[in-house]
């Protein structure tokens, strides 16, 4: 393997571990009740991930990425549909049979999921457009 | 889909890393496509076709793999 190719391996690498790192320090911190600072390490490293792909000389991301994004994008989109689409109903009726009430944590993540599939659906529409 | 890429490289004693760095791409997906697990799009498939002289068919077999 040559030199370049160990090269972007190894950026390949470093800005899977950045990216990763400022999604981290952003949730565990901004958790831990250090908002700021979790504000501050995500701009630190989402930076650096950024730099770094800035800087490469040659290629980092390409089409092959861009397709394994979108597959799964599609799948976490549909992971999250057909959960919905059994999970809420299910709740609904409990909820409505008496047999559970809505916890309070799961009433955000009940408007979010509908959310979701109306930036979708503007979104779809747009793309059809477009094509 | 079956590829002749590793022959025409290797004709011309050129390193997955080298061609990926000629047409734009990184070499994982060099490598992907010669393992039969990427198919290129069809600009790429003309970049690399394009890149060796020869037609989209010489390089690409879709009836295969």
């Amino acid at each position: 393997m040559s030199t370049h190719a160990h090269s972007e391996r190894t950026y390949r690498l470093t800005y899977g571990a950045l990216s990763g790192l400022s999604g981290l320090a952003l949730g565990v911190l901004i958790a831990a009740g250090y908002s700021l600072a979790g504000v501050a390490g995500f701009v630190v490293f989402f930076g650096a991930a950024a730099y770094l792909q800035a800087s490469y000389s040659g290629t980092l991301f390409d089409e092959r990425d861009r397709q394994i994004h979108e597959r799964a994008s599609g799948w976490t989109l549909s992971l999250f549909g057909w959960a919905s689409a059994v999970f809420f109903p299910t709740m609904t009726v409990l909820v409505a049979l008496d047999y559970t009430t809505w916890p309070t944590w799961l009433v955000p993540i009940a408007f979010t999921v509908p959310l979701v599939y109306g930036v979708y659906g503007i979104l779809l529409f747009v793309a059809r457009r477009k094509q | 889909m079956k590829t002749s890429l590793p022959e025409f490289r290797d004709r011309e004693d050129l390193s997955q890393a080298d061609l990926a760095a000629e047409v734009g791409v990184t070499r994982q997906t060099i490598n992907s496509i010669e393992r039969g697990r990427y198919d290129p799009s069809l600009e790429l498939a003309f970049k690399l076709a394009d890149r060796f002289d020869c037609h989209v068919e010489d390089l690409f077999d879709p009836e295969t793999e």
